[in-house]
């Protein structure tokens, strides 16, 4: 059994990935590999970890990552965990949550990304 | 009378005799000069890469050896064409002839054929490469870029090697040279015959002591053996009834009487008087009289072989003469017997570093081991054995036999342990193919004839299930907690390399808690004349009597093997036993691989919540345990036996300790984010040590629990 199902779709130019179970150094790479796939065109990416039950710092170093690549790109980064969530705490600890904008939920993560970046790309 | 001494000296310009005092000049003849031995041996470096080679040549330089460098595997070859080498570094690839179709051309001349190549490759982890390198006859392989210590020593190692078999093919011919002459004295053949070609050191300096006792009519004989500044004097003194045996007397001075010996110059002493100093063992021996003959072989001094009587004895012409090429046999002896030994301590340190220094720890599972070398020198080598851990909490353990014994069998055993290791990566969950992968690579390295026996067997503790596979190796022995014996069933493939495409089935059984299952190797159940039944039945009496520590129980059936004088060979034994997981305390080996970072979180956390700690202190230990678990792997690139790291987690009064080492080297963070995993562990523990030593990296942890749900 994979540690981390990845999977990803389009929202009418958001590309939300939702990752479901654990992300260390071991599997961290295929979320990369998905997320740095983004369309030049997207608007930008949601990383929805509600239904991660783990992630460590090699996650959150590519969180970091990704927030640089695509600001630079203008395209814009949510990431989404609960409150209190295991990934939240990681968030927190790390300090990735005053660095970077996240968001409680999906759907005010997609409508953070749209009034950002409102004309896309 | 002046002086009662007779020094004789050679001239080293003239090479005429000259005496002092007595003007009785007494000619010594002395074995034809021979060849001095080369200064250094070559090494050949072959890359393309002009900054590659010198980096070599700057690396492999204080060994001062000569450093010969070729730019392709043309160049190269047509150099072992017209020179001789010790020892080939061959950089795998480059344009041309690349590295491996260099090495296959070596290995197929008769002439360069024992030339040992090492394989310079660009990646450590390419397993296959390094393989295709050994079929190609690879002896050994650095990966690029190369760590100059390790490089270095490997080098000299076979460079040792490769010096020894040159003194050895010098001394041959010494001895032929020397056999000429001894045709014109017949007593000679009595002091040093070829039956002095096969002693340990020690028993041939107790028979060149009596031969020449006897043949001289001597009441003592003495060999004075200097090793640099001590000296050692192996004193035969005969007389009364039956002569005392020959004892070594331990250092004595070298000053003195018989320095000059030692330095190159014969000895005659009619009559002894105190002040001539004797050694006291010399003394007490009550000697009035002395001849003594320098021990030298080549351009080496070894010490002296020296005849005394009780009575003032004027030993003849012709006694000194004999004594002198009776001291030039017995030097080749001795250095032959020294350097013989010396090559099998080289098959023991090989033997000892290609076995594992330590057993892994896994849960449920207690080991122990033993290795024991034969007792004669010429049987060292070929036994080993092996405990890998597997990844999904599974331990792989081999056992196996070599044919065959010394560097040779030593080196094969080597390829076959790290060949193994990587098959049992590739293939955790199937012995049998993982041995017929090595079977496989040992018919296409080494062709028929090159036969090795391999017990192979992949233990889960979890499921208590064992599985093995066998190629043509004894089989393993069980033994249930209540002390009943059985074998286990199986029938065996053939040995490995004996045919190339055998089919190696793997047999299953269980295992219940308390089950001790015994792998070893036929040095423990054969002897000569002997049925095997009948060794196999006193292995399980051995088993069934010996105490539970499994330490002990080792030590126990190695006492009850075979012994005597039928019996040669080394032995291995492997025993290992299903125990009841312990309590309170974790400690257990990973593969150091990314996949087993989530392995070890599992696992503690499991251990964690068995041992009533709270959900978040549960989380907070297991974020900071997994974050040092990924530092060790990372650190963990060092050689391939270290390429574990080790969890240990326990309650200490109230706090949880949990420790995490590597053996690799620390690796200081880079990057912005590369600190970040430590940083982490420090806020979620109470205390952090993060300990570098040479021998790996350890951190260790402890905190508190806040939330003990025990209360």
């Amino acid at each position: 059994m994979p540690l981390a199902e990845i999977e990803g779709f389009d929202d009418d130019g958001v590309l939300v990935v939702t990752v479901t179970g654990e992300l260390d150094v071991s599997n961290v790479e295929s979320l990369a590999d998905v997320a740095y796939d983004l369309p030049n065109d997207a608007l930008g990416l949601v990383l929805d970890l509600c239904a991660a039950t783990y992630i460590d710092s090699a996650t959150i170093g590519l969180l970091f990552k990704l927030h640089g690549a695509l600001r630079r790109r203008g395209q814009a980064l949510r990431v989404v965990c609960g409150p209190g969530s295991s990934a939240r705490r990681v968030l927190e600890l790390t300090g990735f949550d005053q660095s970077a904008p996240n968001e409680l939920d999906r759907e005010s993560a997609i409508a953070a990304i749209r009034h950002e970046v409102p004309l896309g790309g | 009378m002046a002086a009662a001494v007779t020094l004789t000296r050679a001239s080293p310009q003239t090479g005429q005799q000259r005496s002092s005092t007595l003007g009785q000049p007494l000619a010594v003849p002395r074995a034809a000069p021979r060849e001095p031995p080369p200064a250094s041996t070559d090494i050949l470096l072959v890359d393309d890469d002009e900054q590659s080679l010198a980096a070599l040549s700057a690396v492999l330089e204080p060994l001062g050896q000569r450093l010969a460098t070729a730019r392709s595997g043309e160049e190269a070859l047509r150099r072992l064409l017209r020179e001789e080498f010790a020892v080939i570094l061959l950089d795998m690839h480059m344009p041309g002839l690349d590295g491996l179709e260099t090495a296959r051309f070596v290995s197929a001349r008769a002439a360069t054929r024992h030339i040992p190549i090492i394989f310079l490759t660009a990646h450590a982890d390419d397993v296959e490469q390094v393989f295709s390198a050994y079929a190609a006859g690879a002896v050994d392989y650095v990966a690029k870029p190369f760590e100059p210590d390790v490089l270095r020593s490997k080098v000299a190692v076979f460079v040792e090697l490769q010096h020894e078999r040159g003194e050895r093919v010098r001394e041959a011919r010494a001895r032929a040279e020397a056999e000429t002459i001894a045709s014109t004295a017949s007593k000679l053949q009595r002091i040093s015959d070829a039956a002095l070609a096969h002693l340990e050191i020690d028993e041939l300096l107790r028979e060149i002591l009596q031969r020449a006792s006897a043949v001289f009519d001597a009441d003592a004989a003495g060999l004075l053996l200097s090793d640099g500044e001590a000296s050692r004097l192996t004193l035969l003194a005969t007389g009364g009834e039956h002569g005392k045996p020959a004892e070594p007397y331990g250092a004595i001075s070298s000053e003195g009487l018989l320095a000059a010996v030692v330095g190159g110059e014969p000895l005659h002493v009619p009559e002894l008087r105190r002040e001539h100093d004797l050694p006291g063992a010399l003394a007490a021996v009550g000697l009035r009289s002395l001849i003594a003959a320098p021990l030298t072989a080549g351009d080496q001094r070894l010490g002296a072989l020296l005849l005394g009587s009780r009575t003032a004895r004027r030993f003849s012409e012709e006694d000194l003469v004999v004594l002198g090429l009776s001291a030039d046999r017995a030097a080749i002896a001795i250095q032959h017997a020294r350097s013989y030994e010396h090559e099998r301590g080289l098959v023991e340190m090989l033997q000892h570093h290609l076995l594992p220094d330590r057993l892994p720890q896994a849960p449920a599972l207690a080991m122990a081991a033993r290795y024991q070398p034969s007792e004669r020198a010429a049987q060292v080598g070929g036994d080993w054995y092996d405990a890998i851990v597997l990844p999904g909490g599974c331990v792989g353990l081999a056992i196996g036999d070599v044919v065959g014994h010394g560097v040779r069998a030593a080196t094969l055993m080597g390829e076959l342990r790290a060949a193994l290791r990587a098959y049992a990566l590739v293939e955790p969950a199937s012995p049998g193919a993982a041995l017929e992968r090595l079977n496989a690579l040992v018919a296409s390295t080494h062709g028929a004839g090159m036969v090795a026996t391999l017990l192979y067997m992949v233990i889960d503790p979890e499921s208590a299930r064992v599985r093995f596979a066998s190629a043509g190796h004894l089989p393993p022995l069980l033994m249930s907690a209540d002390g009943e014996t059985r074998f286990l069933d199986h029938r065996s493939a053939p040995p490995l390399g004996a045919i190339e495409h055998a089919n190696f089935r793997a047999w299953e059984s269980h295992l219940s808690v308390g089950d001790t299952v015994l792998l070893y190797t036929d040095g423990l159940v054969e002897r000569r004349g002997e049925a095997i039944d009948v060794g196999l039945q006193r292995l399980r009496d051995a088993l069934s009597t010996a105490p539970g520590d499994l330490e002990r129980l080792c030590s126990h059936v190695l006492a009850r093997a075979p012994g005597g004088p039928g019996v040669s060979d080394d032995m291995a034994l492997l025993a290992v036993r299903l125990s009841a997981p312990a309590e309170g305390r974790l400690e257990l080996d990973f593969p150091a691989e990314p996949e087993s970072v989530s392995l070890a979180r599992h696992r503690l956390e499991r251990w964690l919540q068995e041992m009533g700690i709270g959900e978040d202190d549960v989380f907070a230990i297991k974020l900071a345990v997994s974050e040092a678990c990924a530092n060790a792997v990372e650190h963990a690139y060092g050689p391939e036996s270290g390429r574990v790291f080790h969890l240990f987690a326990e309650r200490s009064g109230g706090d949880v300790v949990v420790q995490v080492s590597d053996r690799g080297r620390w690796r200081t963070p880079r990057g912005s984010q590369r600190g970040m995993g430590l940083k982490m562990i420090e806020q979620l523990m109470d205390t952090v040590e993060v300990q570098h030593l040479a021998a790996g990296t350890t951190v260790r942890m402890s905190k508190a629990p806040t939330s003990d749900e025990r209360g």
